[in-house]
């Protein structure tokens, strides 16, 4: 009788949570559409993430299909943005290459925000030693600049998909323990979690089910910046060759190819490189869009 | 202030000491055995002489013991030898390094000059045309990679106008297109930053107080409110002083110019792995200078951190 009771109030007590925070996020998606150039980056984040995934289907040619007769040709029908080295259709290529680039922006979110979340979490929440130790850890690696030590692991991991995203996880994370964290150390102080703990909620509990869920506005705003990094961050990895390899077509690698053509074929390089400057724009706008969103006083 | 200076280099300490101790990690996780680099791949070498080799090069030792031995080494200015020239790694890092912080210099002017002015401009003018223009230049500008900035850069003015020089150095004419791509993005970053932060100091109390007793707006901007904002600016620039390092890597590349960071990505395609390790040891100790020097500057200016 008593656990039955005590039951629904916590179910209750959850759903209002889960409501307040689809609430901030209909609110956070209502004031973005005030604003032009956050709407723009919202609508080229949706369709380019459309394309990534029906690249195979929408694709107009094979992207590793080579025509050595036909190399650098420039653009003209039904090439619209022209052939590369190896005569390969530079706009299947940079279709392709979005799936890639996405992807691993996405992998690289996903797993710093995972470290992110439980090193912050438990460290702004428990305090202490715990709190002391992760911090300081947190200190060394934002010690070096993210990208060279991103370079140091790709070299001694060696190119691929897989040890990108490691690497840009590992040289990341830091970033997103140390808001949430702080997030985590305003939301301990408020009333809601003192009745929580009144009610003798677990500490576990607490953190599942009402510290976590109250971090998802500021994650978002920081995961969308971060796809738009990791993105600029994996581009210049396979530049530098220690990144997605050929043949993949990665947007990096395709300006790393092209560069000893540029002057026969600027196209080469010219295409990829702006497709990563707009992608990286859209997801930066986007992410200051709903940076702005989520601030009351901007709200108006 | 000397009280403060010398707290802020004790904490330093600990940061120095990970910073070694993730680098010695890296050393050790190198693929290939360091041996065989030492006396080469002959099948017929004789155990012994592999077990000399291996104690010479300390490897015979436990874990602990050959970092405090890589410690020892880095304290003495010893970050190893070139595997390709038997050069230490400190002299190949000394030649180069001058170069990167000569760019790495103009670059950050570039950027100061550049983006405090667009800021203020952007911030005093908020929704106007001007700020449009200003806000999503500053934005385009910090989303665009920079090799891809260095190679249209030199496509248009280099091959198309012939007005500078492709690549290497030597003249303040092989410093201008690396420059521009170094310091676009963090000149759009600046902006950004300097206008957020004016726009957020212009809706405070002193503000209005300075401009309801009739000053001018050139005097509350740059009197009042600009010295406001000089301490968070001088912190982002501290902070992005790292993407400057880590830009280099790519913009010497491409404009073949002699600095660290295209001696370390030479290095990587050569497998030379104690010449990376020293320059990414060597590019985040600066780092970690830079940033405990602007500390130490704005203790200086402000003197509320001081007392904190």
């Amino acid at each position: 009788m008593f656990d039955t009771s005590e039951n629904t109030m916590w179910n209750s007590k959850k759903e209002e949570a889960e409501e307040i925070s689809v609430n901030e996020l209909r609110t956070m998606l209502l004031t973005l559409r005030r604003s032009r150039t956050a709407t723009f980056g919202f609508i080229y984040v949706i369709t380019i993430i459309a394309i990534a995934i029906l690249s195979p289907v929408i694709s107009p040619f094979d992207p590793y299909v080579q025509n050595l007769s036909k190399r650098l040709e420039p653009p003209s029908f039904p090439h619209v943005l022209g052939l590369d080295e190896f005569g390969r259709d530079v706009f299947s290529r940079l279709i392709n290459g979005a799936t890639i680039s996405l992807l691993v922006g996405l992998e690289v979110v996903l797993l710093a925000l995972l470290i992110g979340v439980v090193v912050g979490t438990v460290s702004g929440y428990y305090g202490g030693k715990v709190d002391m130790i992760f911090m300081r850890i947190a200190d060394v690696f934002l010690a070096f600049p993210s990208l060279v030590l991103a370079i140091g692991i790709m070299a001694v991991v060696g190119p691929s998909i897989f040890n990108v995203v490691l690497s840009l996880a590992v040289v990341t994370w830091p970033h997103y323990a140390r808001v949430i964290r702080s997030q985590t150390i305003t939301l301990k102080k408020m009333d809601f979690i003192t009745a929580a703990i009144a009610m003798g909620a677990s500490k576990k509990r607490i953190l599942i089910t009402h510290i976590i869920p109250n971090t998802v506005p500021p994650v978002i705003v920081l995961a969308t910046l971060g796809m738009g990094s990791a993105i600029l961050a994996e581009a210049g990895l396979s530049f530098l060759g220690l990144g997605v390899t050929p043949p993949t077509p990665s947007w990096g690698s395709m300006i790393a190819s092209g560069r000893d053509y540029i002057l026969q074929a600027p196209h080469v390089v010219i295409a990829p490189g702006l497709m990563i400057t707009i992608t990286v724009l859209a997801f930066n706008l986007l992410g200051d869009g709903l940076r702005d969103a989520l601030d009351p006083r901007l709200r108006g | 202030m000397l009280a403060y200076i010398i707290k802020r280099l004790a904490l330093a300490v600990p940061v120095f000491l990970g910073v070694s101790i993730i680098v010695f990690v890296l050393m050790v996780s190198t693929p290939g055995d360091p041996v065989l680099v030492r006396i080469g791949l002959d099948p017929n070498v004789s155990p012994e002489k592999v077990e000399s080799a291996r104690r010479e090069l300390g490897l015979d030792q436990p874990i602990h013991i050959q970092y405090i031995k890589f410690l020892e080494k880095l304290l003495q200015g010893d970050l190893g030898y070139n595997i390709r020239t038997g050069r230490p790694v400190v002299l190949d890092i000394m030649e180069t390094l001058p170069n990167t912080m000569t760019l790495a210099v103009t670059s950050l002017l570039l950027a100061i000059t550049i983006g405090i002015p667009a800021g203020i401009i952007s911030a005093k003018k908020q929704y106007s045309k001007v700020d449009d223009f200003v806000s999503v230049g500053s934005l385009l500008a910090a989303s665009m990679p920079n090799f891809w900035l260095a190679l249209v850069l030199i496509l248009v003015f280099s091959y198309w106008l012939k007005l500078l020089p492709i690549s290497g150095y030597g003249t303040p004419l092989h410093l201008i297109l690396p420059t521009i791509a170094l310091g676009g993005a963090l000149a759009g970053t600046i902006t950004r930053f300097t206008r957020s932060n004016l726009l957020e100091i212009i809706r405070q109390d002193f503000i209005r107080t300075a401009k309801a007793k009739g000053l001018k707006d050139r005097v509350v901007i740059f009197k009042h409110a600009l010295k406001n904002a000089y301490i968070p600016i001088i912190t982002v620039i501290g902070l992005q002083f790292g993407t400057l390092l880590a830009g280099a890597f790519f913009v010497e590349v491409v404009f073949a110019y002699p600095g660290i960071g295209r001696l370390a990505v030479q290095a990587i395609l050569q497998k030379n792995y104690p010449v990376i390790q020293g320059v990414i040891l060597v590019v985040s100790i600066s780092f970690v200078l830079i940033n405990l020097l602007i500390d130490i500057i704005y203790a200086y200016i402000d003197p509320r951190v001081r007392y904190e």
